[in-house]
């Protein structure tokens, strides 16, 4: 769990490199010395072009065989050890799936925000929009179908410990939590973004991420919520054999849920002091390999791949 | 007056296309005019009008029969033979959503094969003038005329640079 | 792409009809052999109908052995068709040309022998038609809709249904140029097939339409066929090392790794059998084995979940179960052999770009994955039911008999059979596609370098 943060912060370090030599002319003080400190020595030749992208590379490929190890960990390590008898193989697939789920969904309303406030509107187009909202309309309908998959066969077998475990975390204790939970990473943003004009606009795939978002805090409510509160006199037991109560939040869950918001929102908002909001670099990389062309008498985009 | 239906066949696509612009010129509509290829080009390639179709209907009909069909035969079939197995209850939601997602969606993709095949309106008796060497390569201007006009827009065709022509 | 060469569309039409319009001294022997196996296999169908099911290995407690294998197998190289022509149609993957055809004929015809399996595992297959009709021929017992065998029938059929109208929408076009470049009584029936093709503005518009909507629409179709085929086995709860959640996901990306696999080896055997190198070209291989790295990594995490998971519990005997797998011969052996082929030898094999453009390499990777997918199933299916219940009277477990053995050879000689007969009236290469590539392909100039290109509409 700690090397996930480290690879990802050598990323993003790795990713903002030419950015920080560009920015080393206009920059004083600290951000100077830790520009100069990251990129001193970048000159942009095409060697150092070249041992970048395959570091980003190979560090983001290792980043994803990291990351489902990680959530495996979490899901069951805090989840399910927790509920005696909860042996689930797909909870820590569908913990990963929200992973993307959620990522996708935050990185489209932070585009949204700076496309339409934060002055960016000539360089986010509709374009990336357009593309994510088709894989967040599949991560959405992922969703759905693993946890059908995981419904249908702890439904199935009418096993005591498989349907306490449905009525404790889906059709009795948690309900109005779980159907908040689907309205809001599935419903939702499904009925959404199945309409193309709502894919293709700047606002349809943002505001699908919000539902997004808002449905992940509750699923992770029910399940690890759910879990801690399991009841500590059945731990030991092979499985439960009595649904447990809900736990309602006190006024002090409600400001620690908000804070750590606000936390993630501030550590987010102070790196962009540090670390620009979009890799020039890569914006101009793109505006190479694509213009319009003419071709007969229609005019269309003109896409290049390079490799 | 009778129909007919001229096609000029064209080696060069850009000469196709100005084919259609000089017959838009010459007075002939845009709705007269189409372009036989084949394979597709982008849409607006050769400055024709742009078609609406109405293909999505086809699917949501389509998918709500299928949804309907779906759900008549679990919970008919259920209510019919009330056999209780593996203790689960005679109306079991989640195996009739199994069976009832496969009758949507099979309503909804017969429904749009359906309305392919119909808005492309097909089957089609080819009474038009047609040229095989549409097949290989040769882009078609078909343009539909009566007898009065035939020859010019014929004409027209030909100074395009049309390698052949044809009348039907 | 970047290595094909523009070529005329007379040209095309010739190159990719040569499997319609001639034939290759290779082809009817390839027939008569496919069939000459077919045909044994069907006698020993014939015989084992006759005699009783008792002629094949089967025995309490294993009630599925080699046939229910055989089923799930041909069901996952079902699976590659919607994975090339509809996934990578909506990516707008423009490598996916060549393969797309030949992908989707592959599962109409592993569909329909998957069928045959469970068909003629009833021993009285004629007693299906009491499932097919609503008629209460049994005095008031119906197909029970609450259990996956009956979830199963409606899941393939609605499968094989959409499939064989997707290929048949796309082929529209192709029976257009058929008919143009045939005479006698081919062009008649090719005529006819066409339904009056012209290729007007209008007919290809609602062509790339059609593509993207049934695609889209055959995708999730495509999700449930083997997730509702892995509840076949994931509901029973006294089968131990079946009932696992993960079962569904699990097999659907074994089945696109399977069926990916087996397009790849089938149209480097086309390649080499019309001499279509300007068609299937090395990129195209190249492409789809670094798809399969990426599949075959997401199907190896899967695994691990069901391993890790079945022994999560610790109950003594889903333990005594994965101890039968992992060491007890000759389980064991099988075990390390399904591991070595599914995964390490072929990602070995795909890991670099001069072995992943080595056809012969490449097809041994793949022959490899489809090993090693069957071998997974069989020791998915048998082990559980060997220690399911333990009857006193339970003398042997499950030995597969040659009869067995020669039905499960006939089935891959029933779909090579039924390739090699659809290549003969269509082509396997949408000519269209091949064409609309080849019309957009354009360059940018980035500096020195020409960098190639396409249009897009969108």
């Amino acid at each position: 769990m700690f090397a996930l943060p480290v690879v990802s912060c050598l990323i993003l370090i790795l990713s903002a490199t030419p950015d920080m030599s560009a920015a080393l002319k206009n920059v004083t003080g600290l951000k100077k010395r830790f520009y100069t400190i990251i990129a001193g020595r970048w000159n942009g030749s095409k060697k150092q072009w070249l041992v970048l992208q395959a570091a980003i590379g190979s560090l983001g490929g290792i980043y994803f065989l990291m990351l489902p190890f990680v959530q495996f960990l979490i899901a069951t390590d805090l989840g399910m050890s927790f509920i005696a008898g909860w042996k689930d193989s797909i909870f820590p697939a569908i913990y990963t799936l929200m992973g993307f789920q959620t990522s996708l969904a935050i990185i489209l309303i932070i585009l949204f925000i700076y496309k339409r406030w934060g002055g960016y509107g000539n360089f986010i187009g509709d374009s990336p929009f357009w593309s994510a909202s088709k894989i967040l309309l599949g991560l959405s309908l992922l969703w759905a179908y693993h946890t059908f998959a995981f419904f249908i066969t702890f439904w199935y077998g009418r096993m005591e410990v498989e349907i306490n475990i449905i009525k404790y975390l889906y059709s009795d204790v948690y309900f109005w939590v779980f159907l908040l939970n689907a309205l809001g990473s599935f419903i939702i943003p499904v009925g959404l973004l199945v309409w193309n004009p709502v894919r293709r606009s700047a606002w349809g795939a943002p505001l699908a991420g919000v539902f997004v978002l808002f449905g992940a805090l509750m699923w992770n409510i029910r399940h690890f919520v759910g879990a801690f509160n399991a009841g500590v006199e059945q731990i030991y037991e092979i499985s439960i054999t009595v649904v447990p109560e809900a736990v309602m939040p006190d006024i002090w869950d409600i400001f620690m849920v908000v804070g750590i918001i606000g936390i993630a929102a501030l550590v987010y908002l102070l790196s962009l002091k540090m670390f620009p909001i979009m890799n020039v670099w890569e914006i101009k990389e793109g505006a190479m390999y694509q213009k319009m062309g003419r071709f007969i008498k229609g005019n269309y985009l003109v896409l290049a791949k390079p490799e | 007056m009778a129909i007919k239906t001229v096609l000029g066949l064209f080696q060069d696509a850009n000469q196709a296309a100005d084919a259609g612009d000089a017959l838009k010129e010459s007075g002939v509509s845009e709705k007269d005019v189409d372009f036989l290829t084949d394979c597709p080009y982008p849409e607006g390639a050769f400055g024709e009008r742009e078609e609406p179709i109405r293909l999505f209907l086809f699917p949501f009909i389509g998918g709500l029969l299928g949804f309907v069909g779906g759900l008549m035969i679990t919970s008919m079939t259920q209510m019919a033979y009330p056999l209780i197995t593996g203790g689960k209850p005679i109306l079991s939601l989640p195996p009739m959503a199994v069976v009832m997602y496969e009758g949507t969606m099979l309503g909804a993709i017969l429904f749009t094969v359906i309305g392919v095949i119909f808005e492309s309106r097909l089957p089609h008796k080819m009474t038009e003038a047609y040229d095989e060497r549409v097949s290989q390569g040769y882009i078609g201007v078909l343009v539909t005329s009566n007898d009065d006009n035939s020859q010019q827009v014929n004409d027209i065709l030909s100074n395009a640079g049309a390698v052949d022509t044809k009348i039907a | 792409m970047q290595e094909g060469r523009v070529l005329p569309p007379a040209q095309i039409n010739k190159d990719l009809l040569t499997s319609i319009l001639t034939t290759p001294k290779w082809y009817w022997p390839a027939v008569g052999v496919c069939s000459f196996i077919v045909l044994i296999a069907s006698i020993v169908v014939g015989y084992m109908i006759n005699k009783g099911l008792g002629i094949t290995g089967l025995n309490r407690p294993v009630m599925w052995g080699f046939f229910i294998t055989n089923f799930v197998f041909w069901i996952g190289i079902s699976h590659a068709g919607v994975m090339l022509s509809a996934i990578l149609r909506l990516a707008k993957a423009e490598w996916r040309r060549p393969a797309s055809r030949a992908a989707e004929v592959l599962t109409i015809f592993s569909l329909m022998t998957a069928m045959t399996m469970p068909i003629i595992h009833t021993g009285r297959p004629w007693r299906i038609l009491y499932w097919v009709f609503p008629y209460d021929f049994a005095r008031g017992i119906f197909p029970n809709i609450r259990s996956p065998l009956v979830w199963d029938p409606s899941a393939i059929l609605t499968y094989l249904t959409s499939s064989v109208l997707f290929v048949f929408i796309a082929l529209i076009p192709d029976f257009g140029i058929l008919r143009d470049n045939t005479t006698g009584i081919r062009k008649k029936v090719y005529t006819m097939l066409a339904m009056g093709w012209q290729g007007n503005v209008r007919q290809w518009k609602l062509q790339i339409v059609a593509g993207v909507l049934l695609s889209a629409l055959i995708l999730p179709v495509f999700v449930s066929v083997h997730s509702i085929v892995s509840w076949d086995f994931g509901m029973a709860v006294s089968v131990k090392a079946w009932h696992s959640t993960i079962f569904a996901p699990y097999f659907v990306v074994g089945a696109v790794h399977s069926g990916v696999s087996a397009v790849v080896f089938v149209l480097i055997l086309l390649r080499w059998a019309y001499g279509w190198q300007d068609y299937i070209r090395k990129e195209h291989v190249e492409a789809l084995c670094r798809l399969l790295i990426v599949v075959a990594t997401g199907w190896f995490y899967y695994f691990c979940m069901e391993i890790i998971f079945g022994i999560y519990g610790r109950e003594a005997d889903e333990i005594a179960i994965r101890t039968l797998q992992f060491a007890t011969y000759p389980w064991n052996i099988i075990m390390i052999i399904f591991i070595v082929t599914t995964y390490f030898l072929p990602i070995c094999l795909w890991s670099r770009k001069i072995w992943r453009r080595n056809l012969y390499l490449v097809s041994a990777a793949c022959i490899s994955v489809n090993i090693g997918m069957w071998l997974e199933r069989y020791i998915l299916f048998i082990p559980g039911q060997i220690n399911k219940q333990v009857f006193t009277f339970t003398w042997a477990s499950y030995t597969p008999s040659v009869f067995e053995g020669i039905i499960v050879l006939g089935t891959f000689a029933l779909v090579t059979l039924f390739l090699l007969l659809f290549s003969k009236v269509m082509p396997l290469i949408p000519l269209y596609d091949i064409k609309e590539g080849d019309i957009l392909k354009t360059e940018i100039q980035v500096g020195r370098r020409t960098v190639p290109a396409t249009f897009r509409e969108d």
